[in-house]
């Protein structure tokens, strides 16, 4: 039951690997198939097996193989020969008086051959065995009991050991419960494995290097050991026993059946140890120890599912604290829009309403009181200065309303106010603004220095310059937004006009404040006040400085 | 005489454009609340039938200015409305202006250059500063498919308004599309009525009736 289990698993397998597995695995879970994904890593962990269906054990470096099921001799008497198949000869033979007994089914309808734990043994003609202290030694075996020839019950599967005074030989076998390898020197394993006795057993032993071995049960890595780090000498190879059954020697006979031997005078590496394990389980009919949870495809599948998983919920967490981060900039940019919004509309309600109101009464004691000049001119100056702070104020509040955030509305702004402005005098005066501008939006700061320079400019034209015409142009050119004022009046020395005039030097840290420029070109015949600025959103193009690369200093 | 009618709830303001007006000259004050549903019983009792302009503040006890334009433009389209504020306030004076009003003065403006505007306003000329303009814009722009044509802006009208909402001044905008400044003001006037029309079937749209 369990076997025919095995049997369909492993043909299914089969069928798989006839599929394609061409696609690595990986790039499978990044194509995403999940049906692909799941075949994929079942065929990851069960592709040794899958391999070893193909009844194909490698033969490179096989220097000993013996089954039970072809080339044993026997006699009446039992067993005389049992033929090496590895076709280097080292046929074993029965030297012992009784001959160990071939048991027709002993195992899985396989022939088997018996050693009766009392006085059977066979020899193999001298070989050397691990060779350059690396090779790999499969059985597969069952002990059905203690020995009787040996006083801890020690039972022999294959060894090379042939008496207490011999050094760097080795022997293999079993207690009742516990698997052995002896090195001969004091290395040594005893594996407390389950019960041993009465089960078939598929046991490998492989010597990587000078001294680290390893027990495999049922194709599974049991337990590395250390051995002394000694080359074995050239001995013959016993089967069932440990030495000639002469005095001096104890001969520790199996209790018990020996089906198939093989012996390799090399490391197989897992994949071909995975091939002769699955070559004999099937041959043998044992199922093979189920691989650590590590192994298992449940294993490697929740394994990815946990990595994609956790990868995803990383990106997505990394993600989100970036969309956080946004949105608490934004959250505080909305805020101090906010609180600017309310302090423009705090002194619109209440400074800019009392101002109105000095303005008006003011206004109305000047028509009131006709007859008394003196008085009129006061109130006529505190009714002027209440319009000149309600200005400001309104100015003041322009700037901080966080609607008005772009180039294009201050534009706007800037020309209607200067309209207005210019509007009383006897003056031409003209705009130029370019007509398609790129949207590009203002900080409350770069509006409020950008508008006040530019009309602090107007100011100097409309009042010190005694010109006639005056221009306010705007130009656009590699990213940065340039501001002229030109007049056609008298000039003025900027020696004499620097150290009393405040203006000049204002205007100046205004534009340098924002990272722009400033530059005034003055002759007897006009004035033209220059101003620069990188709008911030585009401040990374273009970072080098307008004047510097022009050449020019301001 | 232009008969009109001032609310406003400071009392030494009121005085102030009572007397203002009082001593113009062009002007018959027919009356001066301190708010708007004193002003409301007036019209209601039929005393007001003779008005041609309100002149009202925005921010009022109760009622405010923009409920009363709100009210009164329906009944009496003929009337002129003009908006009392503190500053050229984009905000409160487009509401007011979306209700029916079709022209704002700053409280500040001195006394001359306010009747001034009361004179323009009764010759058809209203004003409009580039920020209003903007939000005009906006406003058309919004459910432009669901206008009627007879609320849809002319081309001429949507020029001027694209040049107000530049900041160009009357005269600029004159010069600029060889027109007379009287021209530009009636282009406005039109579209604050179309505005004004717009206003109104949008509340009934919205109130479902449309």
């Amino acid at each position: 039951m369990k076997m025919d289990h095995k049997k369909a698993k492993i043909l299914a397998l089969k069928k798989w690997k006839t599929g394609s597995f061409s696609i690595s695995v990986f790039g499978s879970i990044l194509a995403g198939t999940n049906t692909m994904l799941f075949r994929h890593f079942l065929l990851l962990c069960c592709f040794s097996i899958a391999a070893s269906s193909g009844a194909q054990i490698p033969k490179g470096a096989l220097s000993l193989w013996l089954s039970a099921d072809s080339g044993v001799v026997s006699t009446a008497s039992g067993v005389q020969e049992w033929k090496d198949r590895s076709g280097r000869g080292l046929h074993a033979r029965t030297i012992t008086s009784k001959a160990p007994a071939l048991v027709p089914s002993g195992q899985n309808g396989r022939p088997t051959v018996r050693f009766n734990g009392v006085d059977n043994g066979m020899v193999t003609p001298p070989c050397a065995t691990f060779p350059g202290k690396r090779g790999t030694v499969v059985v597969v075996t069952r002990c059905s009991g203690r020995s009787a020839t040996s006083g801890v019950g020690y039972n022999n599967f294959i060894a090379t050991y042939h008496g207490k005074r011999a050094r760097a030989v080795w022997q293999f076998g079993t207690y009742e419960k516990n698997f052995s390898f002896y090195d001969g020197i004091g290395g040594r394993l005893t594996h407390a494995g389950s019960e041993v006795i009465g089960e078939w057993e598929l046991l490998t032993l492989v010597r990587y290097d000078d001294s680290l071995m390893c027990l495999y049960r049922g194709g599974r890595r049991l337990h590395d050991f250390q051995v002394a780090d000694v080359v074995p000498d050239t001995n013959s190879l016993k089967i069932g026993f440990n030495g000639k059954l002469s005095e001096d020697s104890i001969p520790e006979v199996l209790n018990g059946e020996i089906a198939e031997i093989l012996v390799y005078d090399r490391v197989l590496d897992e994949n071909e140890l995975a091939l002769v394990h699955g070559y004999l389980s099937q041959k043998w009919g044992l199922a093979l120890a189920s691989p650590p949870v590590w192994q298992r495809w449940w294993f490697y599948a929740l394994l990815v599912t946990a990595t994609v998983a956790i990868t995803i919920w990383l990106t997505k967490r990394i993600a989100f604290q970036k969309l956080r981060k946004r949105l608490q900039k934004l959250e505080k940019q909305a805020a101090v829009e906010a609180e600017r919004y309310r302090i423009s509309r705090d002194m619109h309600d209440e400074i800019g309403s009392g101002l109105t109101h000095i303005a008006l009464l003011s206004e109305l004691i000047q028509t009131q009181q006709k007859r008394d000049e003196e008085l009129q001119k006061d109130v006529g100056t505190i009714s002027a200065s209440a319009r000149k702070l309600v200005e400001s104020m309104s100015e003041i509040i322009w700037t901080l309303n966080p609607q008005n955030d772009t180039l294009e509305n201050l534009l706007a702004y800037l020309r209607e106010q200067t309209g207005r402005y210019f509007e009383p005098f006897a003056l031409d005066y003209a705009i130029q603004f370019p007509d398609n501008l790129p949207p590009i939006s203002l900080t409350d700061e770069e509006r409020r220095n950008l508008f006040l320079t530019a009309k602090e400019a107007l100011h100097n034209a409309l009042k010190h310059s005694g010109a006639t015409k005056v221009l306010l142009r705007i130009v656009y050119q590699e990213s940065r937004v340039h501001f002229y004022i030109e007049d056609n009046g008298r000039g003025f020395d900027k020696a004499k006009a620097r150290p009393g005039s405040n203006g000049l030097k204002i205007m100046e840290r205004r534009m340098t404040d924002m990272g722009g420029g400033f530059a005034i070109t003055t002759l007897p015949t006009g004035t033209v006040v220059h101003f620069y600025f990188l709008p911030h959103g585009l401040r990374a193009a273009a970072a080098t400085t307008y004047f510097t690369s022009a050449g020019k200093k301001h | 005489m232009t008969s009109i009618v001032i609310i406003e709830d400071d009392e030494k303001i009121r005085n102030y454009l009572t007397a203002l007006i009082a001593g113009s000259g062009a002007f018959n004050l027919s009356g001066a609340f301190s708010s708007a549903e004193e002003a409301v019983s007036f019209f209601e009792n039929g005393l007001g039938d003779r008005v041609e302009i309100v002149l009202t503040d925005i921010q009022l006890p109760g009622k405010s200015g923009i409920d009363f334009i709100a009210w009164l433009k329906p009944l009496r389209p003929e009337i002129q409305f003009m908006v009392l504020s503190v500053y050229d306030d984009a905000d409160r004076v487009f509401k007011a202006l979306k209700a029916g009003a079709s022209g704002y003065i700053l409280k500040n403006t001195p006394s001359a250059k306010l009747i001034e505007s009361l004179d323009e306003l009764r010759k058809g000329g209203s004003p409009m500063s580039s920020q209003i303009a903007r939000k005009v814009v906006a406003t058309f722009q919004d459910d432009y498919i669901y206008l009627d044509p007879q609320e849809n802006l002319s081309g001429r009208e949507k020029e001027v308004l694209e040049y107000l909402s530049k900041g160009f001044s009357y005269k600029e905008i004159a010069a600029t599309l060889f027109l007379s400044i009287e021209t530009v003001r009636t282009h406005i006037r039109n579209i604050y009525e179309k505005l004004h029309a717009h206003n109104r079937s949008e509340a009934l749209r919205k109130a479902g009736f449309r």
